[in-house]
């Protein structure tokens, strides 16, 4: 009981990082992103290929990983900066289906579908994790250490820079700083985060293939983000908490079961329609004027 | 029974570049009739977002519900397949406005995020999968016959007859829509909405039903584009996501909020997927599409800006 | 502050109520003889999920008719893996923690298996997966089972194009998943190999409805054998678009070929073709043919797709294990290690190192549900 337990807290901690670096360039510098799920599975892919072939030691595997899901985030930064909202967001779209193309097909790199089995635990100064309740403390570490490290930017002038800049793009080039760079930058730092969600995934499941990184993916980060609520620290990690909650506990209650697991999907959705619906500022977000 | 099939048998082509001028016509009415789903796709698509800035993520289930609807009407209800289409295509059209007036109409009244919306639409679509796999079961549905198709065959290229009702009746609706947007007061209305809201709102036009309006255009067209398919593909509860991949791409193409763009926007997808794939491993052909498209967003400004 | 303490109780009642579930559903876990079935109930593989459940509650229903083992029922808990390897790891940590299942049956694709497989090896239960073709499932070690029929039986069915048919031109239209990248890669060692060439080989992502383009690539290398693998509506619709273009070659594949609604999609353009597959022979046709009667019988449909025989026959097993074993994951499995020559439907299964020995044949369709079996075999 307690190894289920353990399970779910797992994935709620990796989606929580993966919410709140989402929040970071979304709900606090504005930039619209919905290519997440290339993130998350560039890091999840980075990690794995390097454990799998270069055996590197872990904490090293884990910052080239997420250095390299950063430099997708410069990426697809950099060229669509001047885009107005919309189509920035589809571009961002278009950018999250396309890793998961590459991701498919790209045959001598990562296998393709045949995906990349046998992940090797993680292994820290030869402290093994191979529990699931010492993994499941790993976990949280990265996320307590994604939440100091947002926290802290989002307060400082850089935070307040971003804030600005979500507000009022135009006044805050007119006093002369340089609006691309810190997008730029906000980007990098958001894709870095959910490199290390990735890394996690990977060596958890120890087998990733790309399906798990499909577009959808992206619009469940997203959803988490919204119903937990955005431009706050608390509501990114509650909207991980919730979407990854409900679909598992549906699991308990009785239902016939030649209909259960379409019940559970049709319930799943009403709940999110219906509290969104009652609060559309997101379970902890700010109330609208 | 199977013998193998000599290429030039019986059309009289020498082999080389006429056979390669033959397939290269072949594919373009191949992607003509793939594109001109899309279009339509993309034209319901991008009237809802042109209009309403809404990124409607249920109109792939609009799609669908669509297909399925004509199968029930075909099958259950012994309509006509024409009844059939028209009567989907139009029940779409009502189960989409209801969601809007129960679900995404609140948003807006109380101006919510763009993004809270987008999320409920999302939520929409995974409802409607399940929905539909409760009513149809999950099994793979199919109102194609059997038999040998009826088709019609020039200088070797050839296209079915479900294939011509297709294009045929897709560029019908198009032109219809077309028409309706620019010459009817209330299609003026809908550009003027798109154009600016807010001046449309002062200038006295009825925002809400435009709204309403583009919501229903963009189901009836979804829920046509869907019906018309399944003359050609069998179905199943996960046919919407591509449906809508394919909307987006489309739209982008034509231009975001272009609506006779996203027009051209899928017709041009089609045809390219069916080129690109000749001489580019076919697995690649989604990603083919998005890189054009990539392409067209990233360069659009830059033109703009240079011109 | 009132409304964030709201919250919190809000939060904290949820907490309860899950905590709650998981006591109670612990709690009934003891009893019983308890099998756990992951499948893809919801997502892109519903169909086979669906028809997979219908294959293991048959099995269940016979079972306990009989009178269970030794007069105790044999329960089966259901859950949805989705058909992906995350959604598959959730089902299966609750199949072992919560609701302390001895024997775990599902594993219809690869990815579910592979993530899945690490998890039972590590807890001790035992995992009969059915269809799932990668080679690497069975690696994690002597928890994991598998009878599907092995990749193997590629090299079957190519001799018999080559030696049969008289192909001397192979070409392909493979989906692009681990089972097709694996046979396009024997198919080009190996054809070359008996003195044919490799005409064309073409992929297409799961999903794709438009082979028109693929066919023409291939139609124009002219080969003289086509291979077709895919899901059932690809595959529907590749010899739909094939009769479109007028492409008549002789068609190999799969024995997923067998799946009866191909028929009702297709047609009689499935005349004729050929594929390896098990090939039951005596007493295990007989079961065989039992097995398609009394499903017919319970459900009022003929079988729908193949998935049911393989989760009917690891149902099974499963119960063999525990009544030989004992009710718990290890005696379980120490019974089906010692499995010998054990009366399933696809043929009698012994395990070696987790895979199963069978004979397979040449297979061709002749009619709805009508098969001939050709004497083209090998052993496996």
């Amino acid at each position: 009981m307690a190894n289920f337990i353990l399970h779910v807290i797992i994935m709620m901690g990796i989606y929580a990082i993966l919410s709140l670096s989402l929040n970071f360039m979304l709900g606090y510098a504005g930039i619209i992103s919905i290519c997440h799920s290339a993130f998350f599975g560039i890091g999840a892919y980075a990690g794995a290929l390097i454990s799998l072939k270069l055996g590197l030691p872990f904490v090293i595997e884990m910052f080239l990983a997420c250095s390299i899901a950063g430099l997708c985030g410069l990426i697809i930064a950099a060229p669509t900066l001047r885009l107005d909202e919309d189509y920035m967001s589809l571009a961002t779209y278009a950018f999250g289906v396309i890793v998961y193309t590459v991701l498919s097909n790209w045959h001598s790199l990562t296998r393709g579908p045949l995906g990349l089995p046998g992940i090797p635990r993680i292994e820290i100064f030869s402290l093994a994790f191979d529990q699931l309740w010492s993994y499941a403390c790993l976990v949280l570490f990265f996320v307590a250490l994604t939440i100091a490290c947002l926290a802290s930017w989002i307060r400082s002038p850089l935070g307040k820079l971003l804030m600005a800049i979500r507000e009022d793009q135009v006044a805050v080039s007119a006093i002369g700083k340089n609006v691309a760079f810190f997008k730029i930058l906000a980007t990098v730092i958001s894709s870095f985060f959910a490199g290390i969600a990735g890394v996690l995934l990977a060596h958890y499941l120890t087998f990733i293939d790309p399906s798990t990184f499909v577009i959808q993916e992206s619009f469940i980060i997203l959803g988490m983000v919204v119903f937990g609520g955005m431009g706050t620290i608390a509501g990114p990690v509650a909207g991980a908490i919730t979407m990854v909650f409900i679909p598992e506990a549906l699991r308990f209650i009785g239902l016939p079961s030649f209909y259960a697991a379409h019940l559970r999907q049709v319930m799943f959705s009403l709940l999110i329609i219906m509290i969104l619906l009652k609060r559309p500022q997101g379970l902890l977000g700010k109330k609208l004027e | 029974m199977y013998e193998p099939l000599k290429l030039n048998q019986g059309l009289g082509f020498g082999g080389g570049k006429i056979v390669e001028l033959y397939m290269f016509f072949q594919l373009i009415i191949n992607g003509l009739v793939a594109g001109s789903i899309y279009a339509l796709t993309a034209f319901g698509f991008t009237i809802v977002y042109g209009t309403m800035r809404f990124f409607n993520l249920a109109h792939g289930s609009a799609y669908m519900i669509g297909a399925y609807l004509t199968y029930a009407f075909l099958t259950k209800l012994g309509l006509g397949l024409p009844a059939a289409i028209a009567c989907a295509s139009v029940s779409t059209m009502l189960i989409m406005l209801a969601f809007d007036r129960v679900l995404f109409q609140p948003f807006r009244d109380r101006h919510a995020h763009g993004w809270v919306v987008a999320i409920c639409s999302f939520a929409v679509g995974l409802l409607v999968e399940p929905i539909l796999s409760l009513i149809f079961g999950t099994d793979i549905l199919s109102i194609r016959q059997a038999e040998t198709p009826i088709r019609y065959v020039f200088k070797g290229i050839m296209i079915t007859r479900n294939q011509v009702v297709v294009l045929v009746a897709s560029i019908i609706l198009m032109i219809l829509l077309s028409l309706f947007l620019k010459r009817t007061r209330f299609g003026k209305a809908m550009r003027a909405t798109a154009n600016d809201p807010e001046m449309a709102d002062a200038i006295g036009i009825n925002v809400n039903s435009v709204f309403r309006m583009s919501m229903a255009l963009g189901a009836v067209l979804a829920g046509a584009a869907g019906a018309l398919v399944s003359l050609e593909i069998d179905m199943d509860p996960m046919m919407g996501h591509s449906a809508l991949l394919k909307a987006i791409v489309a739209s982008i193409l034509g231009g975001i909020g272009n609506i006779s763009g996203a027009m051209f926007g899928g017709f041009f997808l089609g045809i390219v997927e069916n080129i690109g794939i000749w001489k580019i491993p076919s697995n690649w052909k989604d990603g083919i599409s998005l890189a054009i498209m990539m392409g067209f967003i990233v360069l659009k400004p830059w033109v703009k800006h240079h011109r | 502050m009132k409304k964030q303490v709201m919250k919190l109780i809000g939060i904290a009642c949820f907490g309860v109520v899950f905590i709650g579930m998981i006591v109670e559903s612990a709690a009934l876990a003891q009893q019983a003889y308890k099998i756990g079935a992951y499948l893809p109930l919801t997502g892109w593989a519903a169909n086979y999920g669906e028809d997979a459940k219908r294959g293991i509650e048959l099995a269940v229903e016979e079972v306990n008719g009989a009178g269970g083992i030794r007069g105790k029922k044999v329960e089966v808990l259901f859950e949805d893996s989705g058909g992906n390897p995350k959604q598959a790891v959730s089902a299966v940590q609750k199949l072992i923690n919560i609701d302390k299942v001895s024997v775990v049956v599902g594993g219809l694709f690869s990815g579910e298996a592979l993530a899945t497989g690490p998890i039972l090896q590590g807890s001790k239960i035992p995992s009969i997966a059915t269809q799932a073709s990668h080679q690497d499932v069975t690696k994690p070690g002597d928890y994991i089972f598998r009878i599907a029929p092995p990749v193997t039986m590629e090299y079957l069915v190519l001799d018999y194009a080559y030696k049969v048919i008289g192909a001397r031109r192979y070409s392909a239209l493979l989906f692009s998943t681990d089972m097709g990248r694996e046979s396009a890669k024997m198919a080009e060692e190996y054809f070359p190999r008996l003195g044919g060439k490799i005409a064309k080989i073409e992929f297409f992502p799961t999903g794709t409805t438009d082979f028109k383009t693929h066919l023409l690539k291939i139609k124009q290398e002219n080969p003289d054998v086509i291979e077709i693998k895919g899901g059932i509506k690809e595959v529907a619709q590749i010899f739909k678009q094939m009769q479109e273009l007028e492409i008549k070659l002789p068609v190999i594949g799969s024995n997923m070929f067998r799946e009866p609604q191909l028929w009702e999609l297709v047609g009689g353009g499935l005349k004729g073709v050929a594929y390896p597959t098990w090939a039951p022979s005596g007493a295990a046709k007989t079961r065989y043919d039992k097995f398609l009667a009394i499903y017919a019988k319970k459900y009022g449909f003929e079988l729908k797709t193949v998935t049911p025989i393989f989760t009917y026959e690891a149902t099974k097993l499963a119960v063999s294990g525990l009544e030989k074993g004992g009710n718990s994951g290890p005696e379980a499995q120490k019974a089906l290690v010692t499995m010998k020559d054990f009366p399933g439907i696809t043929g009698e299964i012994t395990f070696v190192k987790g895979e199963r020995k069978a004979r397979y044949c040449i297979e061709k369709i002749m009619g709805p549900g009508v098969f001939e079996t050709i004497d083209f075999c090998t052993n496996l």
